[in-house]
């Protein structure tokens, strides 16, 4: 009987991706234009930990300011993205919505858009002039969407067609903005529409990595609830979840996970769409293990698309933005096909 | 434990659904609601399980207002089994049960918990079940699970939606027969919602008939079937007899012309 229930097969899951994970990281470090294999990159960390600085400058710079951030950002960002896809598909009972579908992708693509064409400046922000605009409008834009679905009765179904239309609009714009910006801008834009890591930091990193931590703490203690909601909401209701706070709560945290991620990365789409279901797929229905397996399965996934987008076509770099929705059209078509019973209820 | 609705009014927007309604759940009787489509029985339902606020009128769950608890402390007294309760994840029937000890636990589950369920399970014959996909059910065994789930909820108080809707005979026999026994094992209140009005005949201690969003007569089965009560609330002809074991056996002959006229 216990075994039905016997956490030891999802926690085994956890601990190989993990692993995975961890695997992709040393093969991620040792990938790059400079050719430094495993090993400089291995003992030039060892050589860090252990404060033996014997390493030439170049070889210090490229692995702590150029490799090191950029695969800790795709981490970072993947898990970012991967748990506001698991926190809106769940509330929203829905396994094809992610915070994209909601208005969030391109409430920030007019935020930045706005930014790099007209100098506005939301925040009054200075030198994070694009990520500030982009994280307030992101915000404002799922914002809307709710509030928006909450002038009729907040069904799920009508948050989600909120989230189009919200959507729709803010496309507009971006496309109106497109337009009338200089080339240079306009370069600018196309180019964060895409998506990328390149310019990763280390401060990005530290600022990211505690509000992708918090996400998952707020996402894991609304574990039971999505558990009840994937019952139905009159279920959980009668089960005692106050479906109203729960979805609140979540949407809240999705869209500000989102919002943080995409203000540095520009639009990445379909990580918040794909890692969920692979993370269902390999753990069951149990939100306590969903949550953290989908934080570490969009952090492979991201790393993964941004290691081969980067070294595919050599020299050149694909943005990662392009990879994934390569990815992601595919997979969706996937689910569309032959997952049906996911999503016809 | 007994839950007591007074003088209950509900409105969805400004359509009246409900119009003064009270009754009472009694531990160890199983009370029916009975009447046409659309006479307010699921929302009754849903008004007594906390679902749905009534407009007017108030719940008591033995003497303490139903408005006052938390949703946890609501969820540990009051069960409900919606109609068609279908999960829309694809999740195993152990997971299902395991959500009805949601109210008991906060994150981790307990062995008291796992105890719970296995009995559940075990009291409605599913224990070879737990690690099958719900979806992959017949008809009759997701409703035993959804059952089960409510088990291990451990309410005092039961309420059930068509819990026969979709059964075949025999499913619906064993169904009501379950709910019989665990009223008497368990002292349940028992509320349930049903379309068979010989069923409702066979397995009511209390009969509830309600029309146009109001009672309209409540009592013992001999007392509600009536042939008279029939023909005002559901526009039919019919016979009511006795037959053996003091049963009664509904007997609808023919429809009335015109359909019955609103009251009121």
């Amino acid at each position: 009987m216990n075994r039905n229930f016997s956490p030891s097969r999802q926690i085994f899951c956890l601990a190989a991706l993990m692993a995975v994970v961890m695997g992709l990281v040393f093969v991620a470090t040792s990938v790059g234009l400079s050719g430094f294999g495993l090993k400089t990159v291995i003992s030039a960390l060892w050589n860090w930990l252990t404060q033996a600085a014997n390493e030439s400058d170049l070889t210090r710079m490229i692995v702590f300011e150029l490799r090191l951030p950029r695969v800790l950002l795709a981490l970072v960002a993947g898990a970012g993205l991967a748990l506001a896809g698991t926190g809106v598909q769940g509330v929203l009972m829905n396994p094809l919505v992610s915070p994209s579908v909601l208005g969030v992708s391109a409430g920030a693509a007019f935020g930045a858009a706005l930014a790099l064409v007209l100098g506005v400046d939301l925040l009054g922000a200075g030198r994070y002039l694009v990520v500030a605009n982009a994280f307030v409008a992101a915000s404002g834009a799922m914002l809307l969407a709710y509030a928006l679905a909450r002038l009729r009765r907040s069904s799920r179904e009508t948050i989600i067609l909120a989230g189009i239309a919200v959507g729709y609009i803010f496309s507009g714009l971006v496309s109106l903005l497109q337009y009338i910006a200089r080339d240079e801008d306009l370069r600018s834009v196309v180019f964060w529409l895409m998506g990328s890591l390149w310019d990763a930091r280390m401060e990005t990193v530290i600022l990211l990595t505690p509000i992708v931590l918090a996400g998952l703490a707020i996402l894991l203690f609304l574990a039971w609830d999505l558990n009840a909601l994937g019952a139905g909401e009159e279920m959980a209701h009668s089960l005692g979840v106050r479906t109203g706070r729960t979805r609140l709560l979540a949407l809240l945290t999705a869209t500000f996970l989102t919002a943080s991620v995409v203000a540095f990365t520009g639009s990445i789409n379909f990580v918040g769409l794909m890692a969920p279901h692979m993370a269902r797929s390999l753990v069951g229905s149990d939100h306590r293990f969903v949550v953290p397996a989908s934080a570490l399965v969009g952090a492979g996934l991201l790393l993964a698309a941004d290691t081969v987008a980067r070294s595919l076509v050599w020299p050149v770099e694909m943005p990662v933005g392009v990879m994934t929705s390569l990815l992601g059209g595919p997979f969706f078509i996937y689910l569309l096909l032959w997952r049906k019973k996911d999503w016809l209820s | 434990m007994n839950l007591t609705a007074k003088d209950l009014d509900f409105a969805y927007n400004s359509r009246p659904v409900l119009e003064r309604i009270s009754l009472m759940l009694n531990p160890g009787r199983l009370t029916v609601l009975i009447g046409p489509n659309g006479s307010g029985k699921s929302t009754l339902l849903r008004c007594l399980d906390g679902v749905l606020k009534p407009r007017q009128g108030c719940l008591f769950l033995e003497d303490q207002e139903l408005s006052r608890l938390t949703a946890r402390e609501l969820a540990r007294r009051i069960g409900y089994v919606p109609q068609n309760a279908s999960p829309l994840t694809s999740t195993t029937v152990s997971e299902i049960v395991l959500l009805g000890r949601r109210p008991h636990l906060r994150f981790r589950i307990s062995d008291q918990d796992r105890d719970k369920v296995a009995e559940s399970l075990d009291a409605l014959g599913l224990t070879g079940y737990s690690g099958r996909f719900f979806d992959e059910l017949s008809g009759g065994e997701k409703q035993k699970v959804i059952l089960a789930r409510a088990l291990a909820q451990e309410t005092k108080i039961l309420l059930l939606d068509e819990p026969t809707s979709n059964l075949d005979l025999r499913h619906q026999l064993e169904v009501l027969d379950l709910l019989t026994s665990l009223k008497k094992t368990r002292r349940l209140s028992l509320a349930v919602s049903l379309h068979d009005l010989n069923l409702a005949a066979r397995y009511a201690d209390d009969l509830v008939l309600l029309h146009q969003g109001r009672i309209a007569v409540a009592g013992p089965p001999e007392q509600v079937l009536t042939p008279d009560s029939l023909a005002r609330v559901y526009g039919v002809r019919a016979l009511v007899k006795p037959s053996d074991k003091g049963r009664l056996h509904i007997d609808v002959q023919a429809t009335l012309q015109p359909e019955p006229e609103v009251e009121g």
